[in-house]
This record gives structure tokens, sequence and C-alpha cells, in this order.
């Protein structure tokens, strides 16, 4: 079928404003018609009353997550990661999720384990308090001491460069207002692959702001994520 | 031991740099790293010993393997693998 017009009531619409495939019809005005060309591949038709024809072609924005990634950041063979993570926790978010990645020492029978930081920064190294339970693959279940200790222990098996551990912990409690810093999670690490388990505390209230990542005895390495969960 | 192993220690990340320890922060740092070992050691062998000596005294009363297994706390049996 050929149509030389489209139909209206009065006038019409020329044919000839469609100069290429996928043109679109919009008007920049009452009673004025206009042409918009195809955007890029994978965009979509969004209004934007700044452009004259009310239109524009851009790419569709994501689904809210509620998850913000404030810092991802890979370390080789360190003492600790202590200038890596200041400055993360803020009154943006009340929830935290740190993920631990790849994570290893040299030793791998060491502990990997963490510290908060408050302004400054300056290390908090006493008083952590908690449990960390294990889990091996042999059903054998022990705790480690993480009672009033100078750091807390995610477990006692960090890995090592052939069997690298990971996991993740949820904070609250920090970068708000002075509070004593809660935190639990999850750490998988050690040849044996021993699930370590865990909840804890800092005893002392400060307006927490980072962490320090480190192992008990020697250089660790891994990448360490760090998200903001929305409050709303 | 530890000293020989690291003459020297960083901090901080690919993204950011690396930052060496002064001289005292690598005294304190290797100091806590040796006493982590010690105690973690001593941890180990206060364990074994704590095990052996249970042991030992099942099999005084003429328990069997198996019962001794079945009396020690999960914690101090030794895993399969």
């Amino acid at each position: 079928m050929t149509i030389g017009r489209i139909p209206s009531v009065e006038g019409g619409i020329q044919p000839t404003i469609f100069d290429a495939k996928a043109d679109i019809l919009t008007a920049t005005a009452a009673d004025t018609p206009a042409r918009l060309a195809v955007g890029a591949n994978d965009t979509v038709l969004t209004a934007d009353s700044s452009t004259s024809t009310g239109l524009k072609w851009a790419a569709p924005a994501g689904g809210a997550s509620g998850f913000t990634l404030i810092k991802r950041a890979s370390f080789s063979a360190v003492a600790n990661t202590g200038t890596t993570f200041d400055n993360i926790f803020t009154s943006t978010y009340s929830s935290y999720l740190v993920i631990l990645e790849n994570f290893y020492a040299v030793t791998g029978a060491d502990d990997p384990e963490f510290q908060l930081r408050y302004a400054g920064p300056t290390t908090m190294a006493v008083q952590y308090l908690g449990s960390t339970g294990k889990l091996n693959t042999a059903g054998t279940v022990s705790w480690i001491d993480n009672y009033d200790e100078p750091v807390f222990k995610l477990g006692d098996e960090i890995g090592d460069a052939g069997f690298p551990g990971g996991g993740q912990i949820f904070f609250n409690g920090v970068g708000n207002t002075s509070e004593r810093a809660t935190w639990r999670g999850q750490y998988l690490g050690g040849q044996n692959a021993a699930n370590f388990y865990f909840a804890g505390n800092q005893y002392n209230a400060q307006t927490y702001t980072g962490l320090i990542f480190k192992s008990s005895s020697s250089n660790i390495t891994g990448v360490i994520s760090v998200y903001g969960m929305a409050k709303s | 031991m530890l000293k020989e192993e690291y003459p020297s220690l960083k901090v901080g990340s690919d993204n950011t740099g690396y930052v060496e320890l002064s001289s005292e922060e690598y005294e304190a740092t290797i100091n806590q790293w040796a006493d982590a070992r010690i105690d973690k050691e001593q941890r180990k062998a206060n364990q074994e010993a704590l095990r052996a000596t249970k042991i030992a005294a099942y099999q005084k009363l003429g328990l069997t393997e198996i019962e001794i297994a079945a009396l020690l706390p999960s914690s101090q049996v030794v895993p399969i693998i």
C-alpha cells in the first residue's frame, strides 16, 4: 500500500518531513510538527523540556539497587591497609557491606583481622568483643577467642595464595555519631575451606570512619569493596 | 626470623600507592606479629596437650577409640582430612 499523505482534518503533513529510517513525528509547539531522528542503538525516548521537541534519546537508567559502591581497592603483600580504608563510613548511610575477595596472607594459618578507625584517623586497638565460630569440612566446630581483644579476628585461617579466602561483613553504628560499632558476617578461609561466622562490637563509642584489614603475622593480599546501603 | 622474612614493610593499595613503614612503625608491627605467632603456637600446643591428656585418661579407663572420640569435645576431634 502506498500512502502519499497522512490524512489530516486540516492541511496534512507532507511525507517529505521524514528523511530517514526510524524518524519519528513530534512537535516543537502547538500546530508545529517536527521530525526527530532516531537515536543511537539501545537508547530510549525520554522527555526533556530543554530540547526543541521536548524529547531526546537517552540511555535507559538502571534500576536502583540500594547499594552504592563507596570504595574498592586492591592491595598486594602489605602489612595492613590502613591508608586505604579511611573515610568510608559517613552519615550518608547507616548500614555498610564490606566484601573481601581473593584475601590471603603469606602464612595461610594467620588470623584475618580488622580494626576500626576514627577521627585523626586513629586506630582503635583495644576492647573488641564478640564471637567467631569455626566449622571445618570434617564437621568439627570450634571457636576463636574474641573477648577484649586489640583486633577483631574474622577467623584463624586467612588462606594462602593457592587457597585464598573471602567473606562479607555488615557494619552498623559507624559514621553517624559517637556510638558502639557492631558487625556480623562470614569468612571462608584456609586450605580446608573452614567456614567462619562471627559477630561483634567495639566497646568504646566513637564516630568510626574507617577500617584497617590485616593478617596476624604476615603480609596480606586482596581486594576489598565497601558499599553503603540506602536508608530509604 | 620475621625480620629476615620482612626486612621492610609497607601499607596501602594499588589505587593509592604504597608507603613504607617508619622504623618505629616497623618495629611495632614486627613485634605484634611475633607475639601473634607465639600466642597461636602456644594455644595450639595447649590444645594438643589437653587432648592428649584426655585421651590417655580415657584409655586408662579401658574405653575404645570410638568411645573416646565420642567423649572428646568436637574442637578436640582430629579432622578427617
